[in-house]
C-alpha cells in the first residue's frame, strides 16, 4: 500500500504497519505444519465471548416479538422433566418480529432472542441485580463481584483452570468500559467532544475506554511488520523436537513410578505448548494493510464520532480474535443521566435513551458479529466460521420500562460457541403469555443464572468452578432466589427454589443439555 | 494486673493442667513404658537403642528429582566454572524451584510450567556464553578448529563432556540420535550446531533432574543404583552439585560401588568448599530460620546504640563461620554445636550483642555472657522484627527442631475462643512478654481459656526460658514494653525461669543455658539431631526418629568423640543409600 493511502487513514505509517492488519490464516499452511501441530488445532477450539450489557433501557419491543407465531411448549429435555418453556424458530415468526430481529435478519440462523429470564431478587431490583453484565456492573468497589452488583462471567472464566491452560496470550479479557457508575463512553466527553479532564484517573488498569488505548493494549506489543521470526525459533524447535523424542523413551522406562511418569508427561506437555506457541501465534499475526480501517488519530484522544468509535473498536476486536490476542470482549453501556428516560422513546434519530444502544448494537453486528460469521476461524481445521466458535450476548439488566425490574429481561445471542449453543430461535422461558411483556412478578421465568452456566460450561469450567461462591462464580445466587421462595413445591417453577434446578445450564439453548 | 500474681497463677495453672499437657505434644518418642517416667531423662531411650523401624520415607519412590535453583547454579559452576555460573545467575534466580524453604517433600517439588520456557531460553544463552568463551569452549568441545568443525570433535564431545552434563555415559543409541538430529551432514558441521547440542543437553530432563533407574530395565520393588547414580546421589548429598571428574571416573570404572571407595570419596568431598557451603546452611535449616532480617520496626528506644546496619548479613556470616569452625576446624560434635561459646562476630553491632570485641582476622572470640551458647543462642534463632520477643515461635521451633516434638496447629474453635479475649492496650502494654503471652493464651487463671491452655501450658514455659534474650538477641534482665502505637510504655523485669516438660521429665531451668545443658545430654535430642542431619544431607524428610537409618547416624553421634563429619559419612554409608524403592 502506498504511503499516501496510509496517511489518509490518519495514522502514521509505522503505527499502521504496527497494528493494522490481518492474521495469516492457518489452513493454507496446514500441509507445512508438523503433524502434532495440526492435531493441536483440531483438538482445541478457540472459543470467544463478546459480552455486551446495558444496565438499562433496552426497549423490549425492539427485541422480543409482540405477536406470536406458533410456539412449541417444552416440558422435557433429553428425557428430563423441566419447567415448561416455549420456543419458535425465528424463520417461522414472519417478517415483522421486532426491531432487532428484523434488522439482523441475515444473522437469524446464528442468533437467538431470549425472553423471560429472571434475575436474582428481581422484585427489589436495582441495577444489575444478578445478571452478568459483560464486565462489571454498577458497583465495582470490589470489581463488580458483589452479590448486589451482579455476576461477572469474565471473572469466572479468568479464574478457571481450563481457561488459564488454554490461553497463553497476555490479555485474555478486554474490558471496554469505565468504572464506577459505568458511564457510557459518550458521557465522558465535554461539549467540545473531548474527554473530560481528569477522567483518566478514574479508569482502572484493567479497563480501556479510548479506542487508541484499546489498540495499544491489543497490538502494542506486536513487532513491526514484517513480523520478525524468533531468531532462535529453529534452534528452539530443534531442541524441543529431540527432547520430546527422548521423553517418549524415558517415560516408557519400567523403573519409573507412576508419579515420575506423570511428571515427565507434564514436562512434555509444556514443551509441546511452548513449541505450539512458537510455531503458531507469533508468525500468524502478521500485518496486511488494507483489510482494516482503524481511524485512530495519532496523539488525539479518541474518535469524536460515536459510530466511528464503535466501528474502530469492533474492527480491532475482530482482528484480535483472529490473532488470539484476546478471547473475551466486555462492554457495558450505562448512562447515569439518561438511563431513566431511556425507554420507550422509540426514536432512532435522537441520541438518547435506548436509541444509542440500538445504534451501538447495529454497529457491533455490522462490524464485528457479521464479519465473524464471514471469516473462517484461523484456528479451526473444520471450516468453521469465527462466529461458529464464538458467542456474542447483548442483554439488559432490566426488562425495559422505567422501573427497576429484573424480571423477564431481554437477551440477544449470536453464535454457536463451538457447537454447544443451538441457534435460530425465539426462546421464551416464562410462565406467561407471549403478549405479556412485563411484570407482574408472580409470573416467574427461568433464573438468568442458567444462561450464565450454559456459557461457562461451554467455556470449559468445571462444576465446582461454576458453582463456587464468590470471586466470579454463581454459587451465592441461591441466596437471592426469593422470587421463587413463595412458590409451593407443586408449582411448575418451584423446582428452581426447592430442588436446586437452577444449578444447570439453560435447556434447549444448550444443545446437548444435561444437568450439571 | 501485678506481674507477680500472673507469674504465680501461671505456675498454678501449669501444675493443674499437667495431665492435659501430655496430650498436646506430638512426640516422635512414644514413651509407652510407664517405667520410663521415673528414670533419669539422660538415660531414657525412646525406644531401645537397638530398636528401629523400617521407615517408608527412607526409600521414597520418586526416581525423578528436579534440581533446585541452587543446585542448577552449583551444577553450572561445577561444569563450566564459577564465572559462567555467575553470568547466568540472574536467569537462574528467576526459576521458582528451590529448596531454601527446606521442604524436602519431593511430591511437592515440581518444576513449574512457567519455569520450563525460562529454562529453554536460559539453556540457549548458556550454550552461547560457554561457546563464546574460549576457555570454556576448549573444556567442553576441545576441537582442533571450529571452522569447520571436524567430525571427530563431535564424537569426542559425545564420549566426553556430554556424559558430564547427563552425569552418566551416553548410550550408543543416544549418541546416534543426537548425531541424526543435530549433525545430519558430518562433513559440514558449524559452530551453531555445537551450540545447539549443548543447549539441548542443558534443557534436557537428564540434566535438570536426577533419575535413578539402576542398571537394568527389570521392574523390581527394590534395586541398587548404578555407579553413576550412586556418584550423583553422593555428590548432591555432600556438595549439592553434580559429581566432579574424579567421582565420575570412579563411577565409570565402577570402583565407587566398593564401600571403601564410597567412603573415601565421601570423606574427600566433605573437605571441598562446596560441602562447606552446603553444611553451613544446615544451621539455618536446624533453627528454622530463613536468614532474613529487618530491624526497621524496632523502636529506637529498644535498639539503643546497637549497630543494626549490616547486622543481618553479619549474623548469617558469623553463623556460617561458626559451623565451619565446629564441623571442620574442630572436627566437632553435636554437643559442640549446641554448647560451644565460640563466636566469630566481627560486626560491631553483632559483637556487642554477643558480648565481646569484634573478631579480627578470623580469630574466634568467646561469648561475653554466661547465658549464651551454641547455635540456638545466636541472632538468627532469637531474632524478632518487633519489640515483643517471639516467645511462642522460639518454643515451638526448639521443640520441633531439637526434640522432634510438634504441637498441633490450633483449631478454628481455639481461635474463636481466643477472640473473646481482648485486653486493652493500656493493660497489655504494662505486661512483660511472658505475662502478655500468658494472658493471651489463657495460662493466666484470671483469663483462663481451656482450649488454649491445653497446649500453651506446654508451649509457654519453654519459650519463657528464652526470655533472657531480647528481639536483638541481647541478654536482658528487664524488658522495654511499648504500646501498640509504638510509644514507650514502661520497663518491666524479665523472668526466664520455668519448669518445662520433655517427655515425662520435668526440668527446672533458670533460662536458656540450663535447658541447653539438659537437652545436650538427652538421647532424645541426639536422635532428633541424627534425623535432622540425615534429612538435610539427603534432602529428604525422614518420617521418624525411629528409622533404622537415623539410628545408625545416631550411634555415630552418641559415641565418644563422634563428629558431625562422621555422622554425615555414616548417613552415606548406610546400605540403603545405594538402594531405590519402587512401590507402584
Amino acid at each position: 500500500m502506498a504511503k499516501k493511502n496510509i496517511e489518509e487513514r490518519f495514522i502514521s505509517r509505522r503505527q499502521f504497519l504496527k497494528g493494522v492488519g490481518t492474521c495469516v490464516v492457518i489452513p493454507p499452511l496446514l500441509s507445512l505444519m508438523p503433524k502434532a501441530m495440526a492435531q493441536a488445532l483440531t483438538s482445541e477450539k478457540r472459543k470467544r465471548l463478546i459480552l455486551m450489557g446495558t444496565s438499562w433501557g433496552l426497549h423490549k419491543s425492539h427485541v422480543c416479538p409482540s405477536s406470536a407465531g406458533n410456539l412449541t411448549t417444552v416440558n422435557q429435555v433429553n428425557g428430563v422433566s423441566v419447567p415448561s418453556f416455549r420456543y419458535a424458530p425465528l424463520n417461522t415468526l414472519g417478517t415483522n418480529i421486532s426491531y432487532f430481529a428484523d434488522h439482523f435478519r441475515d444473522l437469524h440462523s446464528e442468533m437467538n432472542i431470549i425472553n423471560g429470564l429472571d434475575q436474582a431478587n428481581y422484585a427489589n431490583g436495582s441495577h444489575a441485580m444478578g445478571f452478568f453484565a459483560g464486565s462489571d456492573s454498577l458497583d465495582v468497589t470490589d470489581l463488580g463481584r458483589r452479590l448486589r452488583s451482579g455476576r461477572s462471567i469474565d471473572y469466572a472464566i479468568l479464574d478457571s483452570q481450563a481457561f488459564k491452560a488454554s490461553f497463553k496470550g497476555s490479555l485474555p479479557v478486554l474490558r471496554n468500559t469505565n468504572y464506577d457508575s459505568m458511564f457510557f463512553y459518550d458521557r465522558l466527553k465535554d461539549s467540545q467532544g473531548n474527554f473530560k479532564s481528569g477522567y483518566e484517573n478514574s479508569i482502572p488498569a484493567w479497563a480501556y475506554v479510548k479506542d487508541q488505548d484499546i489498540f495499544q493494549a491489543l497490538f502494542g506489543n506486536i513487532p513491526s511488520t514484517p513480523a520478525p521470526s524468533d531468531p532462535e525459533l529453529s534452534r528452539k524447535t530443534l531442541i524441543i523436537d529431540q527432547v520430546k523424542d527422548d521423553l517418549d523413551t524415558l517415560t516408557a522406562h519400567p523403573r519409573l513410578s507412576s508419579l515420575d511418569k506423570f511428571t515427565l508427561k507434564e514436562f512434555a506437555e509444556e514443551i509441546f505448548q511452548i513449541e505450539s506457541k512458537l510455531t503458531t501465534t507469533a508468525p500468524t499475526c502478521s500485518i496486511n494493510p488494507g483489510s482494516y480501517s482503524f481511524k485512530l488519530k495519532n496523539k488525539q484522544a479518541v474518535s469524536t464520532n460515536l459510530n466511528d468509535y464503535w466501528k474502530n473498536v469492533a474492527s480491532m476486536i475482530h482482528l484480535a480474535f483472529k490473532c488470539d490476542l484476546t478471547r473475551i470482549y466486555c462492554v457495558n453501556l450505562y448512562d447515569t443521566n439518561l438511563h431513566h428516560q431511556a425507554d420507550d422513546d422509540g426514536s432512532a434519530s435522537v441520541m438518547n435513551g435506548s436509541s444509542y444502544k440500538r445504534e451501538f448494537l447495529r454497529v457491533m453486528a455490522d462490524h464485528l458479529i457479521g464479519p465473524m460469521k464471514n471469516t473462517a476461524d484461523p484456528f479451526s481445521l473444520d471450516g468453521e466460521s469465527m462466529l461458529d466458535n464464538s458467542l456474542a450476548v447483548f442483554h439488559s439488566d432490566h426488562e425495559g420500562r422505567a422501573v427497576h425490574s429484573g424480571a423477564s429481561v431481554p437477551v440477544l445471542t449470536f453464535g454457536k460457541l463451538g457447537g454447544d449453543i443451538s441457534t435460530g430461535n425465539y426462546l421464551d422461558y416464562r410462565n406467561k403469555a407471549l403478549e405479556s411483556r412485563y411484570r407482574p412478578y408472580e409470573q416467574r421465568g427461568y433464573p438468568s443464572k442458567m444462561l450464565m452456566i450454559s456459557i461457562l460450561q461451554s467455556m470449559g469450567l468445571s462444576k465446582a468452578e461454576i458453582l463456587r461462591e464468590g470471586n466470579g462464580s454463581f454459587g451465592e445466587w441461591d441466596a437471592f432466589l426469593n422470587n421463587y421462595a413463595d412458590l409451593k413445591p407443586t408449582d411448575a417453577y418451584s423446582s428452581f427454589f426447592h430442588n436446586g434446578a437452577h444449578d444447570s445450564p439453560l435447556p434447549f439453548f444448550t444443545k446437548d443439555w444435561k444437568k450439571l | 494486673m501485678k506481674s507477680s500474681n500472673l507469674q504465680k497463677n501461671a505456675w498454678v495453672t501449669g501444675l493443674l493442667l499437667s495431665v492435659i499437657l501430655q496430650g498436646c505434644i506430638e512426640s516422635e518418642f512414644n514413651f509407652q513404658a510407664n517405667g520410663d517416667r521415673d528414670r533419669d531423662p539422660a538415660e531414657i531411650t525412646p525406644h531401645s537403642e537397638d530398636t528401629c523401624t523400617e521407615d517408608s520415607s527412607e526409600l521414597p519412590d520418586d526416581n525423578l528429582m528436579w534440581l533446585s535453583r541452587t543446585q542448577i547454579y552449583n551444577t553450572y559452576s561445577e561444569l563450566f566454572g564459577p564465572s559462567t555460573a555467575q553470568k547466568l545467575k540472574n536467569e537462574i534466580e528467576t526459576i521458582t524451584l528451590d529448596l531454601k524453604s527446606y521442604n524436602f517433600d519431593h511430591a511437592l517439588f515440581k518444576l513449574a510450567k512457567e519455569d520450563i520456557g525460562k529454562i529453554l531460553v536460559m539453556s540457549i544463552n548458556a550454550a552461547k556464553i560457554i561457546y563464546n568463551d574460549s576457555t570454556s569452549r576448549k573444556a567442553v568441545f576441545n576441537c582442533s578448529t571450529y571452522s569447520p568443525v571436524p567430525a571427530n570433535c563431535v564424537d569426542n564431545y559425545l564420549n566426553g563432556f556430554a556424559s558430564k552434563i547427563f552425569r552418566r555415559a551416553l548410550s550408543p543409541t543416544e549418541k546416534q540420535n543426537i548425531k541424526n538430529r543435530f549433525f545430519k551432514n558430518s562433513s559440514n558441521i558449524n559452530s551453531g550446531q555445537l551450540v545447539d547440542v549443548l543447549a539441548y543437553q542443558l534443557f534436557h530432563p537428564l540434566f535438570l533432574a536426577r533419575f535413578e533407574l539402576g542398571s537394568s530395565e527389570k521392574r523390581q520393588a527394590q534395586y541398587s543404583l548404578n555407579s553413576y547414580e550412586l556418584a550423583t546421589r553422593l555428590a548432591f548429598a555432600i556438595t549439592d552439585t553434580a559429581p566432579d571428574q574424579s567421582l565420575l571416573s570412579k563411577a565409570a570404572d565402577q570402583s565407587l560401588l566398593e564401600a571403601s571407595v564410597l567412603q573415601s570419596e565421601a570423606e574427600r568431598l566433605l573437605e571441598s568448599s562446596a560441602a562447606k557451603k552446603k553444611f553451613h546452611d544446615f544451621a539455618f535449616y536446624w533453627m528454622k530460620s530463613d536468614a532474613s532480617f529487618t530491624f526497621a520496626q524496632l523502636p529506637d528506644e529498644l535498639v539503643g546504640n546497637t549497630q543494626t546496619v549490616g547486622l543481618g548479613e553479619a549474623a548469617v556470616d558469623e553463623t556460617q563461620k561458626f559451623m565451619e569452625y565446629v564441623i571442620w576446624s574442630q572436627e566437632g560434635s553435636y554437643k559442640d554445636l549446641l554448647s560451644s561459646k565460640v563466636s566469630f562476630a566481627d560486626h560491631e553491632g553483632l559483637a556487642s550483642i554477643y558480648g565481646h570485641d569484634p573478631a579480627t582476622n578470623g580469630e574466634p572470640r568467646t561469648f561475653g555472657d554466661s547465658q549464651r551458647m551454641g547455635v540456638f543462642g545466636r541472632l538468627p534463632f532469637l531474632y524478632s522484627p518487633t519489640s515483643r520477643t517471639p516467645l511462642i515461635r522460639r518454643s515451638l521451633n526448639f521443640r520441633e527442631q531439637v526434640l522432634c516434638e510438634t504441637v498441633p496447629q490450633p483449631s478454628a474453635a481455639v481461635f474463636e475462643e481466643r477472640g473473646d479475649f481482648v485486653g486493652t492496650d493500656e493493660i497489655m502494654s504494662q505486661l512483660s512478654t511472658r505475662e502478655f503471652i500468658a494472658a493471651l493464651t489463657g495460662t493466666d487463671p484470671n483469663n483462663s481459656r481451656t482450649s488454649c491452655t491445653t497446649c500453651h501450658a506446654t508451649i509457654n514455659p519453654m519459650g519463657n526460658l528464652f526470655e533472657e534474650f531480647d528481639s536483638l538477641a541481647r541478654v536482658r534482665t528487664t524488658e522495654l514494653v511499648f504500646k501498640s502505637n509504638g510509644d514507650f510504655s514502661e520497663e518491666v523485669p524479665t523472668n526466664s525461669a520455668d519448669e518445662v516438660r520433655i517427655g515425662s521429665e520435668k526440668i527446672l531451668a533458670n533460662g536458656y543455658a540450663d535447658i541447653i545443658t539438659a537437652v545436650t545430654n538427652m538421647k532424645q535430642s541426639q536422635r532428633c539431631f541424627a534425623k535432622k542431619l540425615s534429612s538435610f544431607t539427603l534432602a529428604r524428610n525422614f518420617n521418624s526418629v525411629k528409622s533404622c537409618w537415623v539410628k545408625e547416624v545416631y550411634k555415630t553421634i552418641n559415641q565418644e568423640g563422634g563428629s558431625i563429619k562422621q555422622a554425615i559419612v555414616a548417613t552415606i554409608m548406610h546400605p540403603k543409600f545405594r538402594l531405590r524403592q519402587l512401590r507402584d
